[in-house]
């Protein structure tokens, strides 16, 4: 068994105090009970810190009483050992906590039987042994996950777990990062992305390509370790300088690689201010209808009236109105037709499937304009699978952006085979 | 392209745009062949039509008509344009017109029959003919100007947001000064009350909750003079997660057992979220049905998961929750029912229903009923029309200054309120 590593043992952890527990336990099994509480099955914006904080309060009252004892276990779990009598009152709380998480795809179905996918019932007289090997097995997890922490497999959730133990992003912070935005170059963190129309089994087909700049490279260079996404409001702010800079990026330009049919992110206020009025200067008219301006959702439930006049503008210039970052839940509060946008991004989601449904998916497409709704964030051949399945033909995603560095490849070979044949046919 | 910065006279200019334009007028006193005015009235649009971006957007619609040597356009201190041109033709300028009306639909300069409208909006001079008259309009809007620079400003002020929102716009750096001194400050004073009422068939009103709120224009007028805390929208989110915790510090002194009306607070998800909650909610204890939680449009859908999780926990623990954020436009373009609160809040507005077509109407009615007239709250009720509006869809609850007058009148007369005669408040 790996050794947990010192700081772990400096303070004994939930699993060893758990561990502990369950030893003291066996000269008194007799009436005692125990329940698991697999959080961890939930959906991972569901088990962040105040949901599991929270969730754990639920059981305060029975452990003011006495009756239990609770232990939160490092991966989200909850492990409550309780007296017998209390078992109503436990009850109540598993049945309150599936109310609070009645929106997780695990809550799905009846509560049905013993042990569901949400939580296990144990009688410790009875199943000691079997509780003695789980917990084991928790403190053994433990070890292991404190060591395999470093390189963890979803690099998505490693960058999380790092910017939610960073500096809180401040007002401070912020106006610091601002003024160095204004400095810094940031030519090098602008990113391309290819929005592509993708049929059946053919080569992908790039329509336009997303300029963005890189929040992770931002981070890296101009505030590491300042945790982003704790303060959604300071971020939104940040946004609104990134526009700018952007902009005046794209005005003086002389760069041949941004050309042809481009896509830009852009606050509503950003549209409405002097410097997208300059930026609309410098683009020759002729270019403005291969301009894509996305328009976040957010700003959409902001400022109504503020949105509508923006994009309407916009499209009287002659650019093309996408609204951008529209999830499988908030899909369905979004009326394109009505809002005058001549498209929107979802955001691929496995819930598309396992919440939402083909049937239902296919219908909120059709609803949208098949020729309309774009999916990104595509990483996974699933995603498109999917997607075609309910109707969609245009992708974005770092799958796609594989598929056409692969058709590229395929095309270089050809033409090399073509080359080396021609030069056959010369000898 | 035609060097349109220059011809765009704005008012940052040293000059006052309207003694340029004088000057403009008086050179051509000689060659008023072909030349004419147009003068286009944004002066006339509602102010919330009129900010800053409005006037220049407008402006910018003649970029293709300026493109022609001799044109030039005015943007004057009453945000009126004034287009001045040779032998440029009607149909192209018409055009921009157009543009400008369809930007402005919503405003009822421009709604409504075209033909009308359109002479409202603009007013067209011959110079051939009404040199004359032109240029002593314009003599009397330099004259008026030199007197009253800084006038349009307080005009164009917003009529709910007052005067008090004037000043420099916060930057991240004013913003945590500001901070700083609000988690210093006692705000005890600064908290104010306003029903919510249920105005009953008989014409009497009972008492829904009192929202406790912190008045925004006092908060700056104490720690941030001279600054403008709504300048900003997402700074401003920012402020009022600090706003949260300083009204929760003070309601956390009351007795909710005690307590005689349901009070309503505004708070943001992470503020429910986090312990200063978790402490008012302990006071609170088993009285939450006397607590309602509004919480904002733009923060539910920023974090949707959260939001679901929030209103269930709630919801759970007694409270009510309120969706506060709509207005009657936006009920035309989402469901909100599909977010299940307890209460919606629609802030009234004259902006938003004068040019309310009946086929708007009735989509708001229809989504109104599908929800259930009884769960929704018109706010911002400033005047007897937007309780005229309400009552059309059968929605009885109030809030705002025509409400507080019906409240302090029968209050006057009976000396008391009732309050709700029972939990069933909805």
């Amino acid at each position: 068994m790996a050794t947990p590593p010192t700081a772990a043992q400096r303070i004994p952890n939930q699993e060893n105090l758990l561990l502990d527990y369950v030893h003291r336990l066996e000269s008194h099994k007799q009436d005692r009970h125990a329940v698991h509480i697999h959080l961890s099955a939930l959906k991972p914006q569901n088990r962040r810190d105040h949901h599991i904080r929270m969730a754990a309060n639920t059981f305060d009252p029975l452990i003011k009483m006495l009756d239990g004892q609770l232990f939160q276990l490092h991966n989200s779990d909850l492990f409550f050992i309780y007296k017998h009598t209390a078992q109503n009152d436990v009850e109540t709380s598993i049945l309150k906590l599936r109310f609070l998480f009645s929106d997780d795809p695990l809550m799905a179905g009846a509560d049905e039987g013993d042990n569901t996918k949400f939580r296990t019932y144990f009688d410790v007289e009875r199943d000691y042994e079997t509780i003695l090997a789980l917990v084991r097995q928790f403190v053994h997890d433990e070890g292991q996950e404190d060591e395999a922490e470093e390189d963890e497999k979803n690099s998505k959730a490693a960058l999380q777990a790092k910017q939610s133990t960073g500096e809180p992003l401040t007002p401070r912070v912020l106006g610091r990062v601002e003024q160095a935005l204004q400095r810094a170059d940031l030519s090098n963190m602008v990113r391309r992305q290819f929005i592509c129309g993708l049929i059946g089994q053919a080569a992908p087909q790039p329509l336009f390509s997303e300029l963005f700049i890189s929040i992770a490279d931002l981070r890296e260079t101009l505030m590491p370790g300042v945790n982003v996404t704790e303060s959604p409001w300071l971020f939104q702010h940040l946004t609104e300088s990134l526009d700018r800079r952007m902009l005046a990026m794209l005005s003086k330009s002389n760069d041949n690689s941004i050309t042809g049919e481009i896509s830009i992110n852009l606050n509503v206020s950003t549209l409405l201010s002097p410097e997208f009025m300059q930026f609309d200067d410098a683009v020759p008219a002729s270019m403005r209808g291969s301009v894509v301006v996305e328009l976040q959702k957010l700003d959409i439930f902001s400022d109504l009236n503020a949105f509508l006049f923006a994009s309407e503008f916009a499209k009287d210039r002659g650019y093309r109105i996408c609204i951008d970052g529209l999830t499988y839940e908030t899909v369905a509060f979004v009326n394109r037709e009505k809002l005058g946008a001549d498209m929107v991004k979802l955001i691929w989601d496995q819930e598309l499937v396992d919440t939402i449904g083909k049937a239902k998916a296919s219908e909120i497409v059709s609803d949208m304009g098949n020729s309309r709704i774009i999916l990104c964030r595509c990483d996974t051949d699933g995603a498109i699978e999917f997607g075609q399945s309910i109707g969609i033909s245009m992708f974005q995603g770092r799958h796609i952006e594989n598929l056409i560095a692969e058709d590229a490849r395929r095309r270089e070979m050809e033409m090399a085979k073509r080359r080396s044949q021609n030069l056959d046919f010369i000898d | 392209m035609a060097d349109t910065s220059s011809t765009v006279t704005s008012v940052s200019d040293r000059r006052s745009p309207e003694s340029s334009l004088l000057d403009h007028v008086g050179r051509v006193a000689h060659s008023r062949s072909g030349r004419f005015a147009v003068q286009i009235h944004l002066s006339q649009l509602r102010p919330h039509n009129r900010k800053p971006h409005h006037i220049r957007i407008a402006a910018r619609s003649f970029d293709s008509v300026l493109n022609s040597a001799e044109s030039n356009l005015y943007v004057l201190s009453s945000n009126d344009l004034v287009l001045i041109c040779k032998d440029v033709r009607i149909e192209d300028i018409d055009l921009v017109i157009d543009k400008l009306c369809s930007l402005f639909r919503n405003d009822p300069l421009t709604a409504g029959g075209r033909r009308r409208s359109r002479e409202e909006f603009t007013s067209w001079f011959d110079f051939e003919i009404e040199y004359d008259t032109f240029l002593q309009n314009v003599r009397e809007m330099a004259d008026g100007q030199s007197g009253g620079l800084g006038q349009t400003e307080d005009a164009s002020a917003g009529r709910g947001l007052g005067m008090g929102f004037v000043g420099e716009a916060l930057d991240p750096f004013s913003l945590a000064k500001v901070n700083d001194s609000l988690n210093r400050t006692r705000v005890d004073d600064m908290i104010q009350q306003q029903p919510a009422v249920i105005i009953g068939a008989d014409g009497t009103e009972r008492i829904l909750f009192q929202e406790n709120y912190l008045s925004i224009a006092e908060l700056q007028r104490r720690i941030a003079p001279g600054y403008n805390l709504i300048s900003n929208q997402w700074l401003f989110q920012h402020l009022t997660q600090t706003v949260d915790r300083r009204i929760l510090a003070t309601l956390i002194r009351d007795d909710y057992e005690t307590l005689a009306e349901p009070i309503s607070i505004n708070l943001n998800i992470a503020t429910v979220l986090s312990n200063d909650f978790k402490r008012f909610d302990e006071v609170v204890a088993e009285f939450t049905e006397k607590v309602v939680i509004e919480l904002q449009q733009i923060d539910v859908f920023s974090d949707l998961d959260n939001f679901y999780y929030t209103r269930n926990w709630l919801k759970d623990r007694g409270y009510r929750v309120l969706l506060d954020g709509l207005n009657p436009v936006s009920l035309h373009y989402f469901d909100p029912g599909l977010l299940e609160a307890d209460f919606y809040k629609v802030g009234w507005g004259l902006e938003f229903t004068e040019t309310e077509s009946a086929q708007e109407h009735d989509d708001i009615g229809e989504a109104i009923n599908k929800i259930g007239a009884e769960r929704f709250i018109v706010a911002r009720a400033e005047t007897e029309e937007s309780v005229r509006w309400a009552l059309t869809f059968g929605i009885r609850r109030f809030q705002g200054y025509f409400i507080d007058e019906l409240v302090q009148r029968q209050i006057e007369k009976e000396g008391h309120l009732a309050g709700p005669t029972n939990k069933q408040v909805h």
